[in-house]
């Protein structure tokens, strides 16, 4: 039986306008990203790793080529389906925490249910509290993020993404604003969802931190030029390949909605 | 408990506490201004018509060069359409205060406790005046410092001065008020105004139609068949006066200073709007971030909407919670304040 994968582009290509004329972020990129897979996605600065993940979350759309993602095609999605289908498909966390400063922890992990609809306001608080028990972040619950530390938001910000019981969670430099200690906390609990079931593509600098997922893509200049966990990643989809493989705190269960 | 995203709307309204004091009190400004002046109007509309029916306002007044007597009061009175006739005299004096003097018409009125016609009203003291007294009509407070029990000096013409006690206060709601016109209007007895010089004759004579519900034009011709029969005995008439009937003679006047008002109130409240306009404009742009992210984690294009519209919304509420009872009670204030005076 074929499984289908969690992500697929196909031939997808990025233009923007640009002073100097027509600038190509992304140059016939294809890619599948199974269940189960933790992805690192490798390059330099403008090389389109961004690019590549706004096309997987659907927050800009590809000029040409097909992104299919949890059996959707995103690539056209109408722009009034499309956030929904966010919020229930795919959690996003940023470098930046990108936390609401006048909500607090738990407000701002109940956020995304709120927009979904999901559950009455006592099990959204029930979930999210869950959820901040599950990242270590329970005790913090009732503060504002500004008044906790860059690590702990950025647990906050994960449990956030986890909000909608996503099957697919997209990080872009989510240790890139954290000191070492810090970052290979956020790293194991990737690592630890992973092990739960969700699927994780992750963009970052941390050539460390890349070597330790058995999936590496390679970008440079709009394409992918390597791709070491491709020809495995069929045959290991619904399976973590993380490495080291940390401890697991969080049985998938534990992760469902509800 | 609201949802977690109208908790951030109220946040921020809370946290941007001086730009919220701003938005809020620019709206409440523009609020205000008209409410007040829509509410003064419709206040003043009813108030006035009200006062100004009551006082049995005059359909037509006929001023005459020469003196006239009952008679002719009588005589016109039983012409057909015409319900009352009743006749006064005025002159000019001037009322002498300090080292100022003021324009005073006096006006003698044949029986106080008998008017049909543009009734004089008691409103404190002495009603109705007796020999030697004066009855001051209310607007004339506001320019004159005299009050009850006030003895007073008034000059006649030639020269002469003559001391009036006055011990009561009146309202005549057809009558010019003394703040607008720089005249004062007293009210005397015949006996007074012979004790001044003046003999008691009239020289005014005002009549009240049958038919209440005449148009300007069918008083018209009911005053044309008096002013035929008044000169017809003689007495010339300067000029006669036939008001837009049960209208206030200010009414017109006031009309067009209220347009002239609401048209600024409005304008007010229209500046009020951009101002608005401009503030979540700058909200939209300080919080780009914050949308994104919202949209990124699910939001949908309405949700979002409806948070910064929410925004506006309280930013009304907030407004209108404070200029709307003051707006309602301004005009009440203003009321009360005109009915001293």
């Amino acid at each position: 039986m074929t499984v289908a994968p969690v992500i697929d582009l196909r031939d997808v290509v990025k233009e923007y306008p640009s002073g100097a004329g027509r600038v190509r972020a992304l140059n016939g990129v294809s890619l599948e990203v199974m269940h189960g897979e933790f992805v690192a996605v490798v390059g330099r600065s403008g090389c389109g790793k961004s690019t590549l993940l706004n096309m997987i979350t659907g927050i800009d759309r590809p000029t040409g080529g097909r992104v299919t993602v949890a059996g959707t095609e995103i690539s056209r999605l109408p722009e009034r389906q499309m956030a929904r289908w966010r919020g229930e498909n795919v959690g996003v966390i940023f470098q930046f925490f990108q936390l609401l400063p006048t909500l607090s922890v738990i407000e701002n992990v109940m956020l995304p249910m709120d927009f979904a609809g999901r559950g009455s306001a006592d099990e959204r608080r029930a979930r999210a509290t869950h959820l901040l028990e599950l990242v270590e972040m329970s005790d913090q619950a009732d503060k504002l993020p500004l008044s906790t530390s860059g690590g702990q938001q950025q647990r906050v910000a994960i449990a956030r993404a986890l909000a909608n019981d996503p099957p697919l969670l997209v990080a872009d430099e989510p240790t890139g604003n954290l000191d070492s200690t810090t970052a290979e906390a956020v790293f194991r609990l990737f690592g630890e969802l992973v092990e739960a079931g969700k699927t994780v593509v992750m963009v970052t600098h941390d050539i460390d931190l890349a070597a330790r997922t058995r999936r590496t893509i390679r970008m440079l200049d709009g394409r992918i030029v390597g791709d070491d966990g491709s020809d495995r990643s069929r045959d290991l989809a619904g399976r973590a390949v993380v490495e080291p493989a940390p401890a697991v705190h969080a049985p998938a269960s534990a992760l469902s909605a509800g | 408990m609201p949802g977690v995203r109208w908790r951030k709307v109220l946040r921020d309204l809370r946290d941007y506490r001086a730009r919220t004091a701003l938005v809020v009190a620019s709206i409440a400004v523009g609020v205000f201004a008209v409410g007040t002046i829509v509410g003064s109007q419709a206040l003043l509309d009813r108030s006035l018509s009200d006062g100004f029916q009551a006082s049995r306002s005059a359909s037509a007044t006929f001023y005459t060069a020469t003196a006239f007597d009952r008679e002719l009061v009588d005589v016109v009175a039983d012409l057909p359409g015409v319900a009352e006739a009743e006749g006064r005299r005025s002159v000019i004096v001037r009322l002498l205060s300090g080292d100022a003097s003021r324009e005073l018409q006096l006006t003698a009125l044949p029986d106080f406790r008998r008017q049909s016609i543009d009734l004089v009203l008691a409103q404190e003291g002495q009603f109705p005046p007796r020999r030697g007294e004066l009855l001051l009509e209310r607007s004339a407070l506001r320019l004159v410092d005299v009050a009850v029990g006030d003895e007073v000096t008034i000059r006649i013409p030639g020269g002469d001065e003559r001391r009036l006690d006055v011990t009561g206060i009146g309202h005549s709601p057809g009558a010019p008020p003394a703040f607008y016109f720089g005249r004062l209007i007293g009210y005397v007895t015949f006996e007074t105004l012979v004790d001044l010089g003046w003999d008691d004759s009239y020289d005014e004579l005002r009549i009240l139609v049958a038919d209440e519900s005449l148009d300007r034009a069918g008083v018209r011709e009911i005053a044309d068949s008096v002013r035929q029969r008044i000169e017809r005995s003689g007495t010339a008439i300067t000029f006669a006066l036939v008001p837009q009937p049960r209208q206030h003679p200010a009414r017109e006047v006031l009309d067009a200073v209220f347009v002239v008002l609401a048209g600024i109130g409005f304008l007010s409240l229209f500046v009020a709007g951009f101002f608005v306009a401009n503030t979540i404009s700058v909200i939209l742009a300080q919080q780009v971030r914050q949308i994104g992210l919202m949209k990124a984690v699910g939001a949908r294009n309405h949700q979002v909407a409806g948070m910064y519209l929410g925004t506006v919304g309280a930013y009304a509420a907030l407004a209108l919670a404070v200029a709307i009872p003051l707006a309602a009670s301004a005009p009440m204030g203003w009321l009360d304040s005109r009915r001293t005076c």
